[in-house]
């Protein structure tokens, strides 16, 4: 008897154990933000959400042709400027037409230089080397844009946040290679901030911030409403984007904050 | 009680708590299974009664997704979610380095053959034959046409509005590659909102007709308002293993404060 209640006890546990599995990963998609306890929101009333630290501008950069990465010229956390050549690929095929194009053109610059001063020849002669000259120049040019396309150029002031690819691995078309954030303007996004919320809040509002990481609370204002929904586990919710007044120190992309809209004023 | 005996019990009341832990674990995953969609959940719902209810969304009269024809690696963005813009209205560039430089050759291309041509024309009456002069002829439209491909393949890399509206989504930033068809822009004439059906059933759809009076609740403004159907779907949605038909609603007046994307509740009255 003793045996039997010890099997039905493990088999109770076993079942349970099971049982108690399934609705963990389903948690229900919160509206409300639950008031953490070390938020110090003073004031009700306001609209309160979670949110995301976010730079004004990122970009996920990547090649518009497949081949060989031949070097990464920064590294992680480096600021780089506009402009700066930050990866390059392997492609001699495309070196190569350009060395083609240039020889082309040269020995199409020659074939004028002959030509110009044959007057005892028909003037088209003459036109002709002139027109293929021309094509030859760009035959260059576009020899030279196609190469181009083996080095990753930074769009604007930012710093490289992560590579994706090292020097000898395969870069392919359009998959992301290098990620850019402008970490010296950064805003928060709200995540959670449902359609119920949205029609109190406007532009211009000012808002508390409180950012967990750093466990201290600053204020913005928000800047940005988005006029296009976005569903995020059954919820109807619309991203707040919000700036701050002064940004806090030690902030970085991506770090969860609370925010509260005054929505009363 | 022999000892066979004790093991059937045993074995019994083992299976009698297998089953039960079972059932109860079938229930919980039905449970969260549900809210997905809830469909012909409500009684009045079936047909022979006088309305069908359905969940909706708000959008608007106009709206456009835009996506570039051809690949390429985006250089400059020129609007951000929530600006007005006007048609033709230029919004994201990709990088026409390489098809400038197709261009100018395509142009150069046709200097050369012209050459050729006057040449030949210039001495047609020393021999030169009308074929050789057809063929020059036939070399520059090529190259023509070559200069109208360059052209418009230089004109889609620019991507422009097609309507005035409000820009309500990028999804592209500069140094990014647009893939050809990958929607990088959404935008609407956000003045003209309407509301289309996300659930309403297959088997509700025959009682609803075109003009029916329809009672719009918009959750997020907590008010109700009337409209009327406007538009029914001639071919169906499946949304979660049920066959749906979009039915489009239009408000009587335009309320204020929508956003797109909101939801409604919609009751269409069928008599």
């Amino acid at each position: 008897m003793k045996n039997l209640f010890r099997t039905i006890f493990l088999a109770s546990t076993i079942i349970l154990s099971t049982c108690a599995s399934p609705p963990t990963p389903t948690p229900p998609a919160r509206t409300d933000v639950p008031a953490a306890p070390q938020m110090n929101f003073l004031s009700a009333g306001g609209v309160v959400a979670s949110a995301e630290v976010v730079p004004l501008h990122d970009s996920e950069m990547s090649f518009a042709i497949s081949a060989p990465v031949n070097e990464v010229l920064v590294n992680e956390g480096e600021l780089v400027k506009a402009g700066q050549i930050l990866m390059t690929l392997f492609a001699p095929e495309l070196e190569l037409s350009v060395t083609s194009a240039e020889l082309g053109l040269k020995a199409a610059e020659l074939d004028l230089v002959y030509w110009m001063p044959r007057y005892d020849r028909p003037p088209e002669r003459r036109q002709q080397a002139q027109a293929e000259t021309e094509e030859a120049r760009a035959r260059l040019k576009t020899a030279q844009a196609n190469f181009s396309q083996t080095s990753l150029v930074a769009p604007f002031d930012a710093t490289v946040v992560d590579i994706q690819i090292q020097a000898g691995e395969f870069a392919q078309k359009s998959r992301t290679a290098l990620i850019l954030g402008d970490l010296a303007n950064l805003q928060i996004q709200t995540t959670d901030l449902s359609e119920r919320d949205i029609p109190r809040v406007q532009l211009g509002q000012s808002v508390n911030i409180y950012v967990e990481a750093l466990d201290t609370n600053v204020n913005g204002k928000v800047i940005r409403i988005s006029p296009f929904s976005e569903t995020v586990g059954g919820d109807v919710v619309f991203p707040v984007t919000i700036e701050f007044d002064d940004e806090p120190e030690g902030l970085l992309w991506g770090m969860t904050v609370e925010v509260e809209i005054q929505t009363s004023e | 009680m022999n000892l066979k005996e004790t093991m059937n019990k045993k074995s019994f009341f083992l299976f009698a708590l297998f089953a039960l832990g079972l059932s109860a674990c079938g229930t919980q995953s039905a449970a969260t299974a549900i809210p997905t969609v809830s469909l012909d959940t409500l009684p009045q719902t079936s047909s022979g009664s006088e309305s069908v209810t359905a969940s909706g969304i708000i959008v608007p009269l106009q709206k456009v997704e835009l996506s570039f024809p051809a690949g390429g690696l985006v250089k400059s963005v020129e609007v951000a979610a929530g600006d007005s813009v006007s048609a033709n209205q230029p919004l994201v560039t990709l990088d026409t380095t390489i098809l400038e430089a197709r261009v100018a050759e395509a142009e150069a291309n046709v200097v050369t053959q012209s050459t050729q041509l006057k040449y030949l024309r210039r001495t047609i009456e020393v021999g030169a034959s009308q074929e050789r002069i057809d063929a020059a002829q036939a070399n520059i439209d090529r190259a023509v046409a070559g200069v109208d491909i360059a052209r418009a393949q230089l004109a889609q890399a620019t991507l422009t509005a097609p309507i005035d509206g409000i820009v309500a989504k990028v999804d592209i930033s500069p140094a990014e590659y647009a893939n050809p068809g990958q929607i990088v822009v959404v935008m609407g004439d956000l003045s003209q909102f309407q509301v289309e059906t996300t659930d309403l059933s297959e088997k509700d759809v025959p009682v609803v007709n075109v003009g029916q009076a329809v009672s719009i609740f918009v959750d997020a403004l907590n008010q109700e308002f009337s409209g009327r159907v406007t538009e029914i779907a001639q071919i169906s949605d499946t949304v979660g293993g049920d066959v749906v038909y979009t039915v489009t609603i239009s408000f009587d007046k335009q309320p204020d404060r929508l956003l797109w994307g909101m939801s409604a509740d919609v009751t269409i009255t069928t008599k």
